[in-house]
C-alpha cells in the first residue's frame, strides 16, 4: 500500500479529533449546566465539517467513527483510529486497548481508507514487553495488508525511570527515545505506511525558545537524525497537546533543520480553544469559530510546513 | 437516549457487583476482579479441561452467564466494547488451567483475537498446556471459500456447550479441540438487524436505518451489514435467510438441524418466537427436522432491535451434548 491513496501530491496535512473519554470530560466542564448527551458527538461533527474540506486527511475513533465518516468532505482521505478509547491502556505495560467492536475488515465498507494505530513505547522497557509491542503492531500491519488498509502507527515514547515527561531529565534523553522508536518501527516486517511520531525535542529546554539546556544546533540535529531514523518510511509529526503557535513554529523548525516530512496531524492545537467556546456559547458559535480561526489555524500550519 | 448506570468508568464493575451476588454459581476469580469463575462446582483441573473466553461487555448475558457446571470455567470481562487485554486473558487462564489442560476460546473479532493469541504464547511459556480455538460462523462477514475470515457470532454458543458438557464428561484436550473445530465447520449464522443499540460509551445510536429497511447481515457491534430490505410479513425475511444458510452450508432433505434464535436485546420473546416458528416451517419444507431450539436473547447489542438464526447439522454425539444438563446464571436448558 502506498501513501497514493492520500490523494495529496506528497503533503499530508491532517487534523486529529480522535480523543474520547479525556475531551468528553473537559467538554462538560466547559458546558457546566447546559451539558447534553451528545455534546461530544456535535463537537466532533462540526471539527469534521468545517475543517475536513481543506484537510487532506482528518482522524475519528473507533466510538464515533460510524457516525462521523458520513460527514466527510469528498475530498478528506478517512482514517479511523483502532483503538478502544485512545490513550486508555490495560495496565503498567501500556499497551492499548483494543476495540472489540471494530474489525480492520470492516474499514473497507465503512470507506475508511487509513487505519491509525497508537502505542506507548519505552525502547528502555524489557526486551520481552517490547517484543510483546513488536508482535500487536506487526499484527495489526498484517491485518492492514490483507484487508488493502493504509496502516498509519504512532509511538508515543517514554521511560520508567523518568515518568515526568514535561521535565528537563526527560527532555534530554528524548531525541534518542524518538529515533530509537523511529527506527524500531521503520522495519519493514510491521507493515507501517506512515509513522506518526512526535517532534523529537522538548522546546520548553532549547536555546531560544526556552530554557536553554539545549543548543538550536542540537535541536536541529535531533530532528535530522530522528528523521533519518525512518528510513523509506513517510513521517507526519504530531501536535501532541501543545498550543497552536508552538506548534506552527515547531514545524518552521523542522523545515529550517532541513527534515522534509510527509506533513502533519493536528489536532487539539486547532481546536483545544474551541472548547471554551463551546462550553460558553453552545455548538452555534463554535462552529463560527471553527469557519474562521480554526481554518486560519490549519491553513498557517500548512504554510509553515510548506 | 438514558442509560440507567452510575458513571461511565464504573458501569461495568458495578455490573460484575451485581452479577456475582446474584447468582451462585459464580464468583470472582482471585487474580483479577475482571476474572469471573465457577463458585463451588468446579472440578479438578487436573482431570477436566478447562474452558474460558475473553469479550468485551455490553453483550450480556453473554459469556460471563454461561460460566457453571457443564459449561464455561471462567469469563474474562472486559470493557465495553473493548478487547480484554492479554495480560487480563493471560490471568484467566492461570486461574482456571490444570494439569489436563486449557481451551481459550476466542470469537473472531480482530482486538479479540490480537489478545487472545497473545495471552496464549504468554500462557505456553509459562508452561501452561493450553489451546485457542478461534470460532467463526456469520456468513455474511465472508464467503464459504473464506470461512477463516468470518466473525463470530451467536451460533458459536453451540462450541461453548458442546465443548462444555464434553469436557465435564471428561474429554482429553486435543480431542476436545479437535470436537471443537468440527462443531465449528457445521455452524452457520445469518443475523438481521431492524432498529440500533444505543452505545452507554456515546449516548448514541450505533447505526441509523430508515424505518422501513432490515440490514441482513449486521454485525453483533453493527458491522456492516450485507444487503437491506424492506419490512415485510416475518415469514418472507425468515424465508430468504434460512434459504441463504442453507446455501453457505446445504442440509441434504431428511437432515437435522439444532436451531439458535437469538434476539440482539430489543426483540421481544413474542417476536422470536414467531421467529422460530418460520424457521422450523421454512426448515420443514426442505425436508429438515429442526431440533433443540435455544430461542432467547443471549448475545446482546443493548437495546438493538433485531435478531439472528443460526443452524448446526448435528453429530449424535454433538446432539447429546447439546441437550445435556448445565447449571449456569443464563443458559436455558435444551429439550
Amino acid at each position: 500500500m502506498s501513501t497514493d491513496i492520500l490523494k495529496l501530491d506528497g503533503s499530508v496535512f491532517g487534523v486529529a479529533v480522535d480523543q474520547g473519554s479525556g475531551l468528553e470530560a473537559a467538554i462538560k466542564a466547559a458546558r457546566g449546566a447546559a451539558a447534553q448527551d451528545d455534546d461530544l458527538l456535535q463537537f466532533k461533527r462540526i471539527v469534521v465539517e468545517v475543517l475536513s474540506p481543506d484537510a487532506t486527511t482528518l482522524l475519528v475513533d473507533a466510538n464515533y467513527g460510524r457516525e462521523l465518516l458520513p460527514h466527510y468532505d469528498a475530498n478528506c482521505t478517512k482514517m479511523l483510529a483502532f483503538e478502544a478509547d485512545v490513550y486508555k491502556i490495560s495496565d503498567e505495560d501500556r499497551i492499548t486497548a483494543l476495540p472489540s467492536n471494530l474489525e480492520v475488515s470492516d474499514f473497507p465498507d465503512l470507506g475508511a481508507e487509513i487505519l491509525k494505530f497508537f502505542l506507548y513505547f519505552g525502547p528502555n522497557d524489557t526486551a520481552e514487553l517490547n517484543q510483546r509491542k513488536f508482535d500487536l503492531v506487526e499484527d495489526i500491519g498484517q491485518r492492514c495488508r490483507a484487508n488493502g488498509v493504509t496502516y498509519l502507527f504512532e509511538p508515543i515514547v517514554y521511560d520508567r525511570a523518568i515518568p515526568d515527561g514535561t521535565s528537563a531529565e526527560f527532555a534530554a534523553i528524548k531525541p534518542g527515545l524518538v529515533q530509537s522508536a523511529t527506527r524500531s518501527f521503520a522495519d519493514p516486517k510491521f507493515n507501517i505506511d506512515i509513522l506518526k511520531v512526535e517532534v523529537p525535542v522538548n522546546f520548553d529546554f532549547v536555546e531560544g525558545a526556552g530554557t536553554a539546556q539545549m543548543s538550536r544546533a542540537d535541536a536541529e540535529r535531533a530532528f535530522v537524525e530522528a528523521a533519518e531514523a525512518a528510513g523509506d518510511v513517510p513521517l507526519l509529526y504530531l501536535s501532541a497537546g501543545v498550543t497552536f503557535e508552538q506548534f506552527r513554529d515547531t514545524l518552521k523548525f523542522a523545515r529550517k533543520a532541513g527534515v522534509n516530512p510527509l506533513g502533519f496531524m493536528c489536532g487539539r492545537a486547532i481546536w483545544n480553544d474551541a472548547i471554551g467556546i463551546f462550553g460558553a456559547e453552545g455548538p452555534a458559535a463554535m462552529e463560527r469559530w471553527m469557519q474562521s480561526v480554526g481554518r486560519q489555524r490549519l491553513a498557517a500550519l500548512k504554510e509553515a510546513i510548506g | 437516549m438514558k442509560k440507567l448506570f452510575n458513571t461511565p468508568e464504573t458501569m461495568v464493575d458495578d455490573m460484575l457487583d451485581g452479577f456475582v451476588t446474584a447468582y451462585p454459581q459464580v464468583k470472582r476469580g482471585t487474580s483479577d476482579p475482571r476474572v469471573i469463575v465457577r463458585d463451588s462446582n468446579a472440578k479438578n483441573a487436573d482431570e477436566k479441561v478447562t474452558l474460558l473466553i475473553g469479550n468485551g461487555s455490553g453483550h450480556e448475558p453473554i459469556a460471563m452467564g454461561f460460566v457453571g457446571q457443564g459449561l464455561l470455567d471462567a469469563n474474562v470481562v472486559g470493557d465495553v466494547f473493548a478487547a480484554p487485554s492479554a495480560d487480563l486473558v493471560l490471568d484467566g487462564i492461570a486461574e482456571v488451567s490444570g494439569k489436563a489442560g486449557t481451551i481459550l476460546l476466542i470469537s473472531q473479532h480482530s482486538g479479540d483475537m490480537i489478545n487472545g493469541r497473545a495471552a496464549t504464547m504468554m500462557a505456553q511459556d509459562e508452561g501452561i498446556n493450553v489451546l485457542h480455538l478461534p470460532m467463526y460462523d456469520d456468513i455474511s462477514a465472508a464467503p464459504p471459500e473464506r470461512k477463516k475470515d468470518r466473525r463470530g457470532a451467536p451460533g458459536t454458543m453451540f462450541i461453548y456447550k458442546i465443548l462444555g458438557a464434553a469436557a465435564e464428561e471428561g474429554m482429553p484436550l486435543q480431542e476436545l479441540f479437535d470436537l471443537g473445530e468440527a462443531v465449528r465447520d457445521r455452524i452457520v449464522t445469518l443475523a438481521a438487524a431492524v432498529s440500533p443499540g444505543v452505545s452507554p460509551l456515546t449516548g448514541q445510536p450505533m447505526f441509523s436505518l430508515p424505518d422501513d429497511e432490515i440490514f441482513l447481515g449486521m454485525g453483533v457491534h453493527g458491522e456492516p451489514g450485507v444487503g437491506r430490505v424492506k419490512v415485510g410479513p416475518i415469514a418472507d425475511l425468515v424465508d430468504l435467510m434460512v434459504d441463504k444458510l442453507l446455501a453457505d452450508r446445504p442440509i441434504a432433505d431428511g437432515g437435522r438441524a439444532c436451531v439458535i434464535i437469538n434476539g440482539m436485546g430489543g426483540t421481544t420473546m413474542m417476536e422470536q418466537l414467531t421467529i422460530w416458528n418460520e424457521t422450523r416451517d421454512k426448515l420443514a419444507r426442505h425436508g429438515i427436522t429442526a431440533i433443540a431450539p435455544m430461542i432467547g436473547s443471549y448475545v446482546t447489542t443493548q437495546e438493538m432491535g433485531g435478531f439472528s438464526i443460526s443452524l448446526m447439522e448435528p453429530t449424535d454425539a454433538m446432539l447429546t451434548y447439546w441437550r445435556a444438563g448445565s447449571d449456569t446464571p443464563s443458559f436455558p436448558s435444551i429439550n
